[in-house]
Parts: structure tokens; C-alpha cells; sequence
């Protein structure tokens, strides 16, 4: 085939890469986006899920594709992502078109503000390379092109208000809010998710599959993004899994490669390149692009390509709360307690988001039930008693940034012959500190919920959240940063990182709404230093 | 379609033992009765369903003991059998082998596994595999598993007068914001109507 050429080659039609591809598009240039996995639709990944035989597992809509695999873990694990230890770090995300959000809770917080300053406020972590107060227009940015509704009592300041009214509470939460009075601030969570009708998109009818998928598109993903950079002019080719960038002798990115699913090989030039394909996959081209002139992969001067993995782990308490509850009715993830987001305890622990579910309980509580041989009349009995009265609450605690967690090259290799990804992580004191805290915090919640049947997740047990960052870190100095904050690489002019792994700290906020706007913030540079450039040397798709 | 039950129409079950007790007595006439005629009149056999064999029957009969339930669709009877019987050659005899195991010691619903385990029973693998089929709307496991049923599996219809089975619309934006209304709580007329009422409410997405 020959050589298709763009102004702009991004790589990965997640919402990050989509919406910087849509805004560039916007703008006039031409945008080719270069997606690994396969185009799927709505309709599709809703029968999956109605047809799969492990609901709970939200990856079994999701199978991987041979070409272009992302790791799976039932019924067995498929070996993708090589777990280097000593702690697991079992992530998930999706190579299909529109990324890894078209299942996630669509939590669109922001981070608060001292978040950005931990190193300067607590001697902790690092600082970020700018403010809150310079990335808050593109949160603002971001929250109206995904369309979020929140409330304005979550520790995060604005200048306007959000898009939308805080989607209407729960039942369930109302009556969490309601006795955790006077101890606990219960706040409705900031989401992308519709409280009305907007930008084509109904209001959340309670189908209370937000995860992992929302049915009715009354939550914001990345296929929707995708949807609308092509519409905007980008051109997006599924099923091209690039495996290798490169450069001319000035250090320049001048082409992307790309197999198709019959592994033939395919060559794309640009202008400048975007690599927005997420937190592992981006780090892992960087390191396979690995040449003569740059050996230890591009981008990688410092050393720091793949280094400094974050996601945010979790601990968990369930139990029997004395109110019928009857979580499941409303969407999935509706409030929590953000009181210990930010605090002078910072030096000495994690800091926390608490987190309460309303996931159905259904078909956890029937399987606990078949377990344990409940049979007869008994079942039913104990079903729904399990259905209206089982809760749990779960922290969200924040990950340091360490040079020792972090993305490799595997020896092993997929499908393609590529090498695959391979994760070192560990959990450390501070964290475990923070859980330590956050379990003080579930036996409160739990006396106050008038709790019974206490079931603490096991100490030393983090749940994983797939909110991934830091592996592609962005700062001032090329020493021991990956790009600078405008998410430009420091080793090479043209090239660019719009992912969660840009963002040097993970806070307590799901990662999604950070790295948006600091992609947008990203390609506001981009339109003002490089886009005026390539509009004189546009070239047509 | 599911006729109800007289279950259906109770509020929430009673938390004490007695309710159990005094239908484990009722259960043990009933099954003595179906043994020994080989018939199953209490169940609910909708034309144009053809009549069930004998193995089939037994399949029924264990599976109403399983579930607790004295009715049961017999489409999704047929379907679980027969994916259950391609999983294993032997199933019906199984399955006439527990009920017969049950039938003979009177043995209630809630201590039935308990003593399977402790005998080493051959059958000790059985009533789960079925209740995982009633209940989850699955057979089969690990790679081999399939979903049979969704919005139709008994633990969804256990729990269809408040909640709905993810993916399913809730109601109108809001809806959720109001206590949860149970069927101790909504007027006797919407009791039973599930499921076939309930596909009707529910707006598909």
C-alpha cells in the first residue's frame, strides 16, 4: 500500500487521542488517526454483555484481538501483560475504537488543588509543571465537550458552572448521606453523565450498567469521541497497530508503522505526531521504536519511559446495612466522601476519595449463595435480603510516583512477534498507611449505617481501578521527565503524549478528566506554536 | 410465560426457621407423590410446549426442590436441560438419581448439600450446576460456559418488583430518587405479572 501522509498522526482513538484529533481537525489540518483494535458499536457490546457468562467480568463484552491484544484475565489469563511483581498490577483496557472509556463509571473529577504542589506542600512526590489555576479553563473545556454534571461542593474551584446539574441521587445514597450526617459530607459524584439531554445524548435512565456499558450513550466515552473528530474532518483507521516510529538523523518523527491483521506492514508520514495510547501501550512504542541513534527507546534520555506508574488501589469494606437499600436502582457510582482528598496528614499518609457503590448486588449475592449451597425457599429469602440490604464503600487511595514502578519490554512476545508489555509495580508504606486510615473510616461508616456482617477486604489486598499514569511524566527538567507540560517530548521536536501517563502524580481522582484536559491544554499549544506551520503545508488525505 | 407462585405473593420471607420447616414437610408429601406417579401435575406446562419425558420431568421436579419454586418456565426448562445434557451424557441420570436420593431420606432443600458433601455423594456436583443454571442463566464453565438466560433467570425475577437486570432502563431520568417499592409495599394487582409484564415495561436501550 502506499504511504498515506497527514499533518497530524495520532496514535490511538481513545477519548484523549479522539478529542485532540477533533480539535486539530477543527482547525483545518489534516488529522489520520491510527487505531490497533477494531471498530465496535454500541448495539454490539450491549448483546455481548446480555450474552456473556461472566456479567461480573466487565472485560467479557471486550475480548482482544489477535492483531491487537490488551490483557484479559477470565475465564483464564491471557498472558498479555507479564506481571514482573513483587505486587500485581493486573490492569485493564481496551484496544478497539474509542479506547478503554467506553467502560469505565465515568467519574470526570478534578484533581484539587493542592494536588499540583505535593512535593512544594508536603515533601512528597513532585510538583506538577503548572498550576490548577492554568489547567482549570481546559477542565472546563473538557467537562463541556463530554458533558458533565456535578456539583460545585467537591474541593475543586471554577470559574463557570458545570455543564449540567448533578445526576439525581439514589435512593440509596440519600439515605447513605442522610446518616452519615454530622460525621461524613456525602458528595454526588462528579461524572459524564447526562442529568438532560445534551449534545444529542438522552439522560441516564438508571440502567445501571454503566460498566461496562452504557447502553443509551447517556455516558460520555471515547467511541463518542472518536465519532466526533471524524466528523470534524479526522480520518480514523482501525485495525493499524502501530509498532514502530521513526525518526530522521535530527531526531525528527518522520513516519509511523503500522501492521494490518495479516500482519502486513504499512508506513504512514506526518508532520507531527500525537502517541495517545494510554498509559502502557504508549510507553511500550516508545521502547519498541528502539533505534541506532536512540537505544534505549525514544523519548528516552532520561531514562524515565515507563517509569513512575501510578493507579490509584483499593480497599474495601462490605456489609449489611439496616436500611433497605437496594443498590442497583440509578447508575453505578453516585457519591462519595471527599474529606480526605487533601489534608495536613499528607506528609505521613495517602490521601483517599471513599467510594460507595450502587452496583446491583444481584448476581454476586446469588453466586455467595450457590456457593454455599443455599437451596430451597432459602434462597430466595436470603437473596433479596442480601439484594436490599448489602453496601460497600471502598477507598481510592493515591500512588506516589517511583522510578521503580513501571512499564518494560517482555522477553515474551504476541501474536505480531511484538514484544509485550511487562509491569513492575509494588505498594508502599505510604499507601498502605492511607488504607490503614480509610479502614478506621469503613468501621465509622459502618456503625453509623447500623452494619452488620462486616466484611473488610484482606489486609495487604488492593483492588486495582485501571486509572493509569505517570509512565510517560511530564515536568520541566528533561532529566528526570519524560515531555514538558505542554506534553511534548524533550527529545524530539514533533512529537507529543496526550494519555494519563502524562500526569507526574496520580492524586485521588479517577485519571480520565486529568488527562483530557491536559491534552486539550496540549493541543492549545499545538494550534498556537505548531498548527499555523502545517496549515501552510497542509497535506490532503 | 411464569405463572406465580404463591411464594410470589408473599412479602419478604419470613427471617425464622418455621417457614422453611413447614415447607420442607409439604415438600416431602409432594415429591413422595410425584415418585410414585411419575407425573408432574403441579408443574405449569404451557401449550405449545410438547410434554415433558420422564427425564425431563424428574429434571423439573429437582429443579423446583433446587430453586424453591413450584412453577417453572418450562421453555427455559427445556433449553437448560438440554444444554445441561450436552455437558454430560449422563445428566439425566443424574438428576433422577438425586431425586430419588432426596425423595428416599427426605432430605430438606437446605441441608441437601451439606450431606451430599459429607458422603462423598456422586451427586454432590449437581444441585449447584442446576442452580447455576436456574438462577444465573448460565452452563457450563471456564471457556465451555454459556448464557442461557438473562432478564429471565430466577435470580432477576426474584428481585423484579424493585430492581431491573443491568442494561435494562430503570425508568424515566430520576425514578431511582424515590424509596424502592417492594412487593410488601406496591397494591396485590402488579404482583406476578413478571416476567412477561416486566419485558413490557422495560425500555430497551
Amino acid at each position: 500500500m502506499a504511504d498515506q501522509a497527514a499533518d497530524f498522526i495520532v496514535i490511538g482513538s481513545g477519548i484523549m487521542g479522539s478529542l485532540v484529533a477533533r480539535r486539530l481537525a477543527e482547525s483545518g489540518a489534516s488529522v489520520l488517526i491510527l487505531e490497533a483494535g477494531p471498530r465496535v458499536t454500541r448495539g454490539e457490546l450491549v448483546a455481548r454483555f446480555r450474552n456473556s457468562p461472566r456479567r461480573s467480568d466487565w472485560m467479557s463484552p471486550y475480548p482482544p484481538s489477535p492483531w491487537a491484544p490488551h490483557p484479559v484475565y477470565k475465564p483464564q489469563d491471557n498472558g498479555y501483560l507479564v506481571q514482573a511483581g513483587p505486587y500485581p498490577y493486573p490492569a485493564e483496557y481496551i484496544r478497539q475504537v474509542g479506547g478503554t472509556t467506553w467502560h469505565w463509571a465515568a467519574h470526570a473529577w478534578r484533581n484539587v488543588p493542592n494536588d499540583f504542589r505535593i512535593k512544594s506542600l508536603y515533601d512528597v512526590g513532585i510538583d506538577w509543571p503548572f498550576s490548577y489555576d492554568e489547567l482549570e479553563p481546559f477542565y472546563q473545556q473538557a467537562e463541556e465537550l463530554m458533558g458533565v454534571s456535578g456539583a460545585p461542593n467537591t474541593g475543586s474551584p471554577r470559574a463557570k458552572p458545570f455543564p449540567m446539574e448533578p445526576v439525581a441521587e439514589p435512593f440509596a445514597m440519600r439515605r447513605i448521606r442522610e446518616r452519615l450526617a454530622g460525621s461524613f459530607d456525602v458528595v454526588s459524584n462528579t461524572t459524564a453523565r447526562n442529568s438532560r439531554s445534551y449534545d444529542g445524548r438522552p439522560p441516564c435512565c438508571g440502567n445501571n450498567s454503566c460498566q461496562p456499558i452504557c447502553p443509551i450513550d447517556a455516558q460520555y466515552h471515547g467511541g463518542i469521541a472518536a465519532a466526533s473528530a471524524e466528523a470534524a474532518g479526522a480520518k480514523l483507521l482501525p485495525d493499524a497497530n502501530v509498532f514502530r516510529l521513526e525518526h530522521d538523523t535530527a531526531g525528527r518523527i518522520v513516519a509511523a508503522h503500522y501492521f494490518d491483521p495479516d500482519k502486513g506492514a504499512h508506513r504512514v508520514t506526518g508532520g507531527t505526531f500525537i502517541v495517545a495510547a494510554n498509559g502502557i501501550e504508549s510507553p511500550r512504542l516508545m521502547l519498541l521504536s528502539a533505534s541506532d541513534k536512540y537505544p534505549a527507546g525514544l523519548a528516552n534520555s532520561s531514562d524515565m519511559m515507563g517509569r513512575n506508574l501510578m493507579d490509584h488501589p483499593s480497599t474495601s469494606l462490605t456489609f449489611d446495612a439496616e436500611d433497605a437499600l437496594w443498590l442497583g436502582r440509578g447508575p453505578q457510582s453516585p457519591s462519595s466522601i471527599n474529606t480526605m482528598r487533601d489534608g495536613t496528614f499528607r506528609p505521613d499518609h495517602a490521601p483517599y476519595r471513599l467510594d460507595f457503590t450502587n452496583i446491583s448486588r444481584v448476581d454476586n449475592a446469588t453466586r455467595a449463595l450457590i456457593s454455599a449451597g443455599i437451596y430451597g425457599p432459602e434462597f430466595e429469602k436470603r437473596l433479596r435480603q442480601t439484594a436490599a440490604h448489602e453496601m460497600n464503600v471502598k477507598t481510592v487511595l493515591e500512588v506516589l510516583p517511583h522510578p521503580d514502578r513501571r512499564v518494560t519490554l517482555s522477553d515474551q512476545k504476541d501474536a505480531m512477534g511484538l514484544r509485550k508489555p511487562q509491569v513492575h509495580y509494588a505498594i508502599d508504606d505510604y499507601t498502605r498507611r492511607g488504607s490503614a486510615s480509610g479502614k478506621r473510616d469503613f468501621q465509622r461508616i459502618a456503625d453509623l449505617m447500623g452494619g452488620t456482617n462486616l466484611r473488610f477486604s484482606k489486609d495487604g489486598d488492593y483492588a486495582n481501578n485501571q486509572h493509569i499514569c505517570g509512565t510517560m511524566s511530564m515536568g520541566n527538567d528533561p532529566r528526570t521527565s519524560v515531555c514538558d507540560g505542554y506534553g511534548r517530548a524533550h527529545d524530539h521536536e514533533n512529537l507529543f503524549f496526550a494519555s494519563t501517563g502524562v500526569l507526574p502524580t496520580s492524586g485521588t481522582c479517577n485519571s480520565t478528566e486529568n488527562g483530557v484536559a491536559v491534552a486539550l491544554r496540549s493541543v492549545h499549544h499545538i494550534l498556537g506554536a505548531v498548527a499555523p506551520v502545517a496549515a501552510r503545508n497542509a497535506v490532503s488525505l | 410465560m411464569t405463572t406465580p407462585s404463591s411464594e410470589e405473593s408473599l412479602p419478604f420471607p419470613p427471617t425464622s426457621g418455621h417457614q422453611d420447616k413447614t415447607w420442607t414437610v409439604a415438600r416431602r408429601a409432594l415429591l413422595g407423590g410425584l415418585l410414585a406417579t411419575s407425573t408432574l401435575a403441579v408443574i405449569t406446562w404451557a401449550a405449545p410446549t410438547p410434554s415433558p419425558t420422564p427425564e425431563r420431568g424428574a429434571f423439573i421436579a429437582l429443579s423446583s426442590l433446587l430453586v424453591g419454586r413450584q412453577t417453572l418456565d418450562p421453555g427455559q426448562a427445556a433449553r437448560l436441560f438440554d444444554a445441561l445434557l450436552q455437558d454430560d451424557p449422563a445428566f439425566s441420570q443424574k438428576t433422577a438419581g438425586l431425586l430419588s436420593f432426596i425423595n428416599a431420606r427426605l432430605i430438606a432443600p437446605l441441608e441437601l448439600q451439606r450431606l451430599l458433601d459429607a458422603e462423598n455423594s456422586p451427586f454432590a456436583t449437581l444441585p449447584r450446576i442446576i442452580v447455576t443454571a436456574w438462577c444465573l442463566g448460565i452452563v457450563g464453565t471456564g471457556d465451555k460456559a454459556r448464557c442461557l438466560a438473562f432478564e429471565t433467570a430466577l435470580n432477576a425475577i426474584i428481585v423484579a418488583d424493585v430492581l431491573r437486570p443491568p442494561t435494562y432502563a430503570y425508568g424515566g431520568y430520576g425514578s431511582w430518587a424515590a424509596p424502592p417499592r417492594t412487593v410488601s409495599t406496591q397494591a396485590a394487582g402488579s404482583i406476578g405479572k413478571l416476567p412477561g409484564s416486566h419485558a413490557e415495561r422495560i425500555t430497551h436501550g
